[in-house]
């Protein structure tokens, strides 16, 4: 393989490096800008544990910094876990979203907003995190339990497909019945929601979604060969030596912890998943070593600049990071798509 | 060798194979020949593992298939099948490279490289390493799939028995490389301790190369031995339906159509 050859050292290099100084950029600059001795200072009085800190230092420590570390982590988690689901899938339209984990979220998130004051469901701030994250993981449980064929145990890649779309089709209408019976306040709530924001970011987020990142990154690495065995189909995978069934657990687990945490936290964004392996394939290859380290970065850094971009458009207000990854994003990709000799 | 003993195998109320009894011995090219739904690919899909047989055993040397782990199994047995194609882009040199999977387990070990350069040489794939397979035509694909395979079971030094099985794999190739690759089956058969065993559709190729050959028929075996001894006008009438002749030469036999 020539996975780890100087082009690949090369992109990492650069990769490291844009990330570093998009994550600079979007800590300095916003509503109210920052200068580099208000961060300098910031952090050292937080080290030291010392001194009172002055507006400008609190916005840097409890506001910027929390949001670009979420940034980071959220678009690694999106990136990494289209990654593996095209890989699986053998699949180069599959986004994280498909085997229902993204729109079973959203309904989790749905239902808190409208009828959780209703029915006094409270975990305080934890509340809405929780009710995602469960919606995520059930619907992404109801799509493979629903495709396991009643003969075999197994289920084909068609049929968790197929299944996933029809679960993600009940969930958005869910969501929209939801948004129909709230009041407006709610609604909107949802709406923004469902779009996602990363306005709500705070250290436990940060803390949380972080463990959750680094340990299914971590995990899903070990898988990265066997995915490349699987580019060949399942039957000739198995000859190379991969168990199939327990392939196609570990990895899906994999995705709906990396998914539905982060997606909890900040709502559903699209397209991140999706983009971020194309992108890197047409730049190196398909090697999945490379693809999934490489979208760690990659989808840190595409998340970064269109957060700066929510930010910055019309200030002090924020577009929903939805529709900032989606608006720059699907030009992008198309004219990439059509200028690139990318053959499926 | 592989001994297979009283194998069946169903798909709803319809036996694709039954009650098979065969062995496949090292050093020699098994071939399996039969009309279309004679149960040729169900039976080496059973051999090779991919299907189980609802009754009957398979040993590879003395070994139970059903003990033998998926990883270790791909270790030792390579399996080329028909139509083999990739999802995603990938460098020629990456996809045979894949046949050394099961022999690192991190980063490929200098044998590993070795053995893609030797079998990427042997197929003529060498000055397309650096390609896209997505833009190789069906021909220049299956040569890159029989050097994946090789480079599976190349060895330096060959001590433990290792398996082929073929299943059709001749299918979108001209005549030049169906015997081409055959005469390479040979070879590798040869210089490494294989037992072989494929499924084929040409008569007259499955006579030149097989040293044995086994004819099936609505899933049972009708003839089985040496080609001149499977290979005549009754036993092809029996399942082909078809009015031939046959000519010996040697010890080879022909069929004239």
């Amino acid at each position: 393989m020539t996975a780890w050859n100087n082009r690949t050292r090369l992109i990492y290099l650069v990769l490291v490096l844009l990330v570093v100084v998009m994550a600079l950029v979007s800590a300095r600059y916003g509503a109210v800008r920052l200068e580099i001795s208000d961060i300098t200072a910031s952090i050292s009085k937080t080290l030291g544990g010392n001194g009172e800190m002055t507006l400008s230092e609190r916005i840097f420590m409890d506001i910027r910094l929390p949001r670009v570390l979420l940034c980071i982590l959220v678009g690694a988690s999106l990136a990494v876990g289209g990654t593996l689901l095209q890989a699986l899938f053998r699949n180069p339209i599959v986004e994280p979203g498909l085997v229902g984990t993204s729109s079973g979220a959203a309904l989790g998130a749905a239902l808190y907003f409208t009828l959780g004051a209703k029915f006094q469901i409270n975990a305080g701030e934890w509340t809405l995190p929780i009710a995602a994250c469960l919606g995520g993981v059930l619907a992404t449980w109801l799509v493979l339990a629903l495709s396991q064929s009643r003969d075999t145990g197994k289920s084909s890649i068609v049929t968790i497909l197929l299944t996933g779309i029809a679960i993600n089709a009940l969930c958005i209408s869910g969501v929209g019945f939801m948004s129909y019976i709230a009041r407006d306040p709610q609604a909107r709530s949802i709406t923004f929601w469902g779009l996602g924001t990363l306005s709500g970011s705070n250290w436990h987020a940060v803390a949380i979604v972080g463990i959750s990142t680094i340990l299914t990154v971590l995990a899903a690495m070990r898988y990265a060969k066997q995915l490349n065995a699987l580019m060949i189909g399942e039957g000739e995978a198995m000859f190379l030596g991969v168990n199939i069934r327990r392939l196609k657990l570990h990895v899906l687990t994999i995705n709906v912890i990396m998914v539905a945490v982060a997606t909890a936290f900040v709502g559903v964004i699209s397209f991140v998943g999706l983009i971020v392996p194309h992108l890197l394939r047409m730049l190196h290859g398909s090697d999945n070593r490379y693809l999934i380290t490489a979208s760690v970065l990659l989808g840190a850094l595409l998340l970064l600049a269109a957060d700066f971009i929510a930010r910055m458009a019309v200030p002090p207000a924020e577009l929903p990071i939805g529709i900032v990854t989606s608006v720059v994003g699907v030009p992008i990709f198309i004219f990439l798509l059509r200028k690139n000799k990318y053959l499926f | 060798m592989i001994t297979v003993q009283g194998i069946s195998y169903r798909a709803g109320h319809r036996f694709l194979v039954q009650r098979i009894d065969a062995a496949f011995t090292e050093g020699q090219i098994h071939l399996i020949i039969g009309p279309n739904g004679a149960g040729k690919s169900t039976l080496i899909k059973l051999i090779a593992g991919q299907l189980s047989p609802l009754e009957g055993t398979i040993h590879y040397g003395n070994d139970p298939l059903k003990q033998l782990t998926v990883t270790h199994l791909a270790k030792i047995r390579a399996v080329l099948s028909q139509n083999v194609d990739l999802a995603f882009p990938m460098q020629v040199a990456e996809v045979v490279m894949l046949g050394r999977y099961p022999h690192f387990s991190l980063r490929p070990t200098r044998l590993d490289e070795e053995a893609c350069h030797q079998a990427m040489q042997r197929y003529d794939v060498l000055e397309m390493a650096d390609r896209d397979y997505m833009t190789l035509s069906g021909g220049e694909k299956q040569r890159v799939h029989f050097a994946r395979v090789t480079a599976q079971l190349w060895d330096p030094q060959p001590e433990q028995v290792r398996y082929l099985l073929l299943d059709e794999p001749l299918n979108s190739l001209d005549i030049y490389y169906q015997y081409d690759f055959m005469d390479k089956v040979r070879l590798l058969c040869d210089e490494q301790k294989l037992v072989v065993v494929g499924v084929i559709h040409d008569l007259n190729l499955a006579a030149k190369y097989a040293d044995q050959l086994v004819l099936l028929h609505e899933g049972k075996i009708l003839a089985s031995g040496s080609p001149p001894e499977v290979l005549t006008p009754a036993t092809i009438h029996q399942a082909y339906r078809m009015q031939v002749n046959t000519q010996l030469e040697g010890n080879k036999v022909r069929v004239l159509f």
